[in-house]
């Protein structure tokens, strides 16, 4: 897609040119090497905790994070006013909560169990819940519960007498009336007397359902006069043990996931859905052995990728493991997570390989050599590889991705600051910097400064004013004015400055390092290609005279010129016996020690210093500039090397 | 022959498309050929010697059309001989790897999509990616907009429609960082409790009860790697699990009356001079009932010792205050000392059970369960400028009233194993 080849599509040109006008893919490449060396360090400090964090008996253990795997609902708010089953619909959220305390809560878990699962027998035991709990008025409903309590302590132990003892205490038929049946709601007490019998044996049924011990009875009592407080809780809480399934092993399995998750999963009201929408090779194999090399296969993806070798692929396979390991364990995680994934994400969308990368170099090559078979002819291809990364629309989209997703991290996090008091009356300054277990206050050298300087209140509030002000403007500032390109470098030196501070001060290097790498999108990739990599006509001049007859010196030239991204190599056609390389100041280099000596002069090479480092590199390198073993070039090879032209 | 392939060259790059399209069906042949066989095996029941091969198999399919693609992104093939291979994986890997299974399935119908839509006219494409782009940014407003308060539209939308989508991509973050105000960190401190085995009769060397201090995360221990990655990711281990609900005393007055009484018959434990510090807080549901038992059971299986079995496990979550400005430079009184960082008063401990390996709680009602446990400068003394944790015992008494410690029944000062006498064991 070239610019002027994107569709004319009304009213969405100015969209479509901001989000998929092609663009410089240097900044995405650049980005792409920060993310990843960061993130292959974040997964090699995982490598002592690979147990502990996503084995079998991890902090989170394994069955744990299946449970909230498969389980784990998510509570809704029903759309209309009115729920499914016609009530108001806000006040269904929690109505079958069980309570906090774990002694009650056990005794209200323990009733659910003991209801029978047949439905008819249920049915029987609640019959008496089921008469009281759609009373209108709610008094009668706590009425007729204390009257369970009474009644627990009042009856005699002899079951065979509690029928005619609960008759004469409910209904009694002398002048004087009992404390019990004096309390009694009046529907009871204006029941028809052929209703009594039936109405004695609900209650003598129910009773046999609820717990003997009478603590737990006051528990479980307690729960529902709580639970049931509004119509709407006592539907619930009736519907909840009517609805228990039948199955024994289901009925358990439900009251264990109301234990769990304090939700009935079979209300589509409030549970919308169950389950995370999660994958990890951790839920599956907590093997030591499987899941080392399950890490050191996915710190080899983060390699291949944060160097750029088969990075649509390699991309791909890294934002897959990087998911597997944030998805078993969300309790080791924080906002430095959050950012990975962000430009992970975005990365592969920005097929962030086409710049700064071993593929480049690859095309490059693949374009180099078919010049340099071409024996001086024009290859219009091959030379638009070798002037530059192509202009494309994905790396554009990419980027974009990345600056509009850091507004929203910008302006999320300085309007939520507004609904603080401390960033309003300044104080919030100090519990981010004074706080032990993020601070480098174990230095004497960084608590003997703060001591000082705030030693002095006014200091101390001009500093916090100033740190609050700062914060606030910028994040909140940022997301509308970072689009100004005059304004754009003020705001970029300002977000590096609050990270770096957020790096150094507050201890969070990492999570301040991926911020600093979501911010660079906003830089230019002109600006990375000219100041961080290897800009046109840096370096010296050089003349490379070669045969194109030859196939090791079409790749040595080859080779050269996929190196040369500084453009300072001209290629020269000449015999087999006139390799030669002609530097800047007028000397020809000959025979093997042209591949060396470019080697030497190529800019990109000499920024390679750092990696020489690494062991074998050098030999790697050399290897490349090797000049092939052939009769002629054996014979070059003994004449002069180097000679003033 | 060299003309001919200087010919080619300068018209086009070479095509990649043969090798695109050889590894799309390599890829997508395998995938099927997968699928088929995961079907047949599923069938006759499960093979666990196949899980393996199975799995390999799944991935090399994958990689192979996943190469075919990265050859040709441009391309309908590629996009579906990638979408095949995700297909066959979905189904013929072992059914024990569900979550696999699930990624699979997404990912079959996430490129099958593509493949439709590289056949649309161009102008369709540009406007199905706008959408998705729009899309894909409601989506991060309601992640953002989804801690309390929330606006109701955005929560059915959260809920209904960008839940999956947001928590599969892990972008589900808030990114409310300190805020709405900066706060103190959480630690936890446990007690482990070991117990010669009962057919063991002790000895001089080996004690009959042990006990032994793990809290985490602490720095000098914890930050393992030179940025700290270890550390960090344990203090939001503690952050997770420490949040707390209301307790539900407000509608219970029964059981609020209930703790008071159990918490008042503690008299040796007093009552923390902040009154916010003085009602129980109760753990968030998810804390109370999956996380921390988790964390206990990792405690109980990381902290083992030879020939002991752990009897119990005492968890107190630790909020380490911030020390005001006034009182760390001394100016709190005329007379003050200015107060370490480290100040022992400035931890709150907060009794959150005994537990036994298994993260059952062992007492329900334990008078202290949820209560604060403080640590308190004795009533008169000015502990001087210092790092507290270096102080003998002695020392330490002199100026800090340690009722955890008296709680606990043993010294959270000490690190690594020590010995209990029979009197000692904390609150019972």
């Amino acid at each position: 897609v070239s610019k002027s080849s994107l569709p004319n599509i009304p009213g969405m040109n100015a969209w479509n040119r901001f989000w998929f006008a092609p663009s410089d893919p240097t900044n995405i490449g650049f980005i792409r090497i920060m993310f990843g060396a960061l993130i292959l360090y974040v997964h090699l400090a995982y490598i002592p905790d690979i147990s502990n964090f996503f084995g079998e008996h991890a902090w989170f253990d394994l069955n744990s994070a299946t449970k909230e795997r498969k389980e784990f609902p998510s509570n809704v708010q029903p759309i209309g006013w009115e729920a499914s089953d016609g009530v108001y619909s806000d006040d269904k959220i929690e109505s079958v909560r069980l309570p906090d305390a774990l002694n009650r809560r056990k005794a209200v878990i323990d009733f659910y169990h003991s209801l029978p699962a047949n439905r008819q027998d249920r049915d029987k035991a609640l019959a008496f819940f089921n008469r009281i709990y759609a009373r209108s008025n709610p008094d009668d409903f706590r009425a007729c519960l204390d009257l369970m309590l009474q009644l627990s302590q009042s009856l005699p132990e002899d079951k065979a007498l509690h029928r005619e003892s609960l008759i004469n205490l409910l209904f009694p038929t002398g002048a004087v009336q009992r404390q019990i049946s004096s309390n009694l709601p009046e529907f009871i007490k204006t029941l028809p007397t052929e209703e009594r019998g039936k109405l004695v044996d609900e209650i003598l049924a129910f009773g046999e359902a609820l717990p003997a011990d009478l603590d737990e009875l006051s528990f479980v009592v307690g729960y529902f006069q709580i639970a049931v407080r509004t119509r709407v809780g006592q539907n619930q809480v009736w519907r909840y043990m009517r609805n228990l399934p039948t199955d024994e092993a289901e009925k358990k399995e439900a009251i264990d996931y109301l234990n769990r998750w304090d939700c009935d999963p079979r209300d589509p009201d409030l549970v919308y859905a169950r389950g995370r929408p999660t994958f990890s090779f951790f839920f599956h194999s907590s093997n030591l052995t499987a899941m080392s090399v399950f890490h050191a296969i996915g710190c080899t993806f983060i390699v291949l990728f944060t160097i750029g070798l088969f990075t649509r692929v390699s991309s791909v396979f890294t934002w897959f493991f990087l998911l597997n390991f944030l998805h078993r364990t969300t309790q080791v995680l924080f906002g430095m997570d959050a950012m990975m994934m962000i430009l992970m994400t975005y990365l592969v969308i920005g097929d962030s390989g086409q710049s700064l990368s071993i593929d480049r170099m690859r095309a490059r090559y693949r374009a180099a050599k078919a010049l340099a078979q071409g024996g001086g002819r024009s290859i219009p291809w091959a030379e638009a590889v070798l002037a530059g990364p192509a202009r494309t629309w994905t790396a554009n989209l990419g980027t974009r991705l990345i600056q509009v997703h850091f507004c929203y991290i910008y302006a999320s996090s300085g309007l939520s600051k507004l609904k603080g008091t401390m960033w309003w009356n300044h104080e919030a300054m100090w519990p981010t910097i004074a706080n032990p277990e993020f601070c480098p206050v174990q230095f004497k050298a960084y608590e003997w400064l703060l001591r000082q300087l705030f030693e002095y209140k006014a200091v101390y509030y001009m500093c916090g004013g100033g740190v609050a002000l700062f914060t606030l403007a910028l994040e909140i500032g940022l997301p509308f004015l970072i689009w100004n390109m005059r304004l754009r470098p003020y705001l970029v030196i300002g977000a590096i400055l609050l990270h770096t501070g957020i790096g150094i001060i507050m201890g969070l290097t990492i999570f301040g390092c991926l911020m600093l790498c979501l911010l660079s999108s906003y830089i230019p990739a002109a600006v990375i290609r000219n100041r961080v990599t290897w800009a046109n006509a840096k370096g010296e001049r050089l003349k490379l005279r070669y045969s194109s007859e030859d196939d090791g010196q079409v790749r040595l030239a080859a080779v050269i010129k996929t190196f040369d991204v500084a453009q300072q190599v001209e290629l020269q056609v000449g015999k087999k016996e006139d390799l030669a390389l002609t530097t800047g100041d007028g000397n020809v280099v000959r025979g093997e020690e042209v591949g060396s000596t470019a080697r030497q002069k190529l800019v990109m090479l000499q920024g390679f210093w750092l990696l020489r480092l690494i062991p074998g590199f050098g030999l790697f390198l050399s290897s490349l500039f090797r000049l092939p073993k052939s009769d002629e070039n054996s014979k070059a090879s003994t004449t002069p090397t180097v000679s003033a032209s | 022959m060299a003309t001919d392939r200087i010919t080619t060259l300068e018209e086009s790059p070479p095509d990649d498309g043969p090798q695109a399209r050889f590894y799309s069906v390599i890829g997508a042949g395998t995938g099927l050929v997968l699928l088929g066989l995961g079907v047949l095996v599923d069938q006759a029941g499960p093979i666990s010697a196949l899980d393996i091969p199975r799995l390999v198999v799944g991935f090399l399919a994958i990689l192979g059309a996943g190469i075919g693609l990265s050859l040709a992104p441009g391309k309908p093939f590629g996009w579906a001989g990638l979408g095949l291979a995700f297909l066959g994986a979905s189904l013929g890997f072992p059914a024990e790897w569900d979550s696999y299974r699930m990624f699979c399935r997404i990912g079959a119908m996430f490129t099958l999509l593509f493949a439709v839509g590289w056949i649309l006219p161009r102008p369709v494409r540009f406007v199905l990616a706008g959408a998705w782009i729009l899309f894909h940014f409601i989506g991060i407003l309601s992640a953002v907009l989804s801690p309390s308060p929330q606006p109701w539209s955005m929560h059915q939308l959260w809920v209904r429609v960008y839940r999956p989508y947001l928590q599969f991509l892990y972008m589900n973050n808030a990114y409310q960082f300190y805020s709405p105000d900066p706060g103190p960190a959480t630690m936890f401190w446990c007690c482990l409790e070991y117990h010669l085995p009962k057919d063991v009769a002790p000895t001089a060397d080996k004690p009959k009860r042990l006990v032994q201090w793990v809290k985490f995360p602490t720095r000098p221990t914890m930050y393992r790697d030179p940025l700290g990655q270890s550390y960090y990711r344990r203090l939001a281990l503690t952050e997770l699990a420490s949040s707390t609900s209301p307790p539900s005393y407000d509608v219970n007055s029964q059981e609020y009356q209930a703790m008071q009484r159990r918490r008042d018959a503690r008299r040796d434990i007093p009552y923390h001079p902040v009154s916010d510090f003085n009602t129980p807080r109760f753990p968030a549901a998810l804390a109370q009932r999956i996380v921390l038992p988790s964390y206990i059971r990792h405690i109980a299986w990381e902290y083992p010792v030879e020939g002991y079995e752990i009897h119990s496990l005492k968890l107190y979550r630790v909020l380490h205050e911030i020390i005001p400005v006034p009182s760390f430079v001394g100016k709190m009184t005329p007379d003050s000392n200015p107060l370490s960082v480290y100040e022992p008063s400035s931890y709150v401990p907060t009794f959150q059970g005994e537990f036994d390996i298994n993260g059952e709680l062992i007492d329900k009602q334990e008078p202290l369960l949820y209560w604060v446990t403080p640590i308190l400068i004795r009533p008169g003394m000015k502990p001087p400028l210092g790092n507290p944790q270096t102080w003998s015992d002695e020392e330490y008494a002199k100026y800090y009233d340690d009722s955890l410690i008296r709680h606990a029944g043993s010294n959270h000062r000490v690190t690594g194993l020590q010995t209990l006498k029979d009197e000692e064991g904390g609150s019972k």
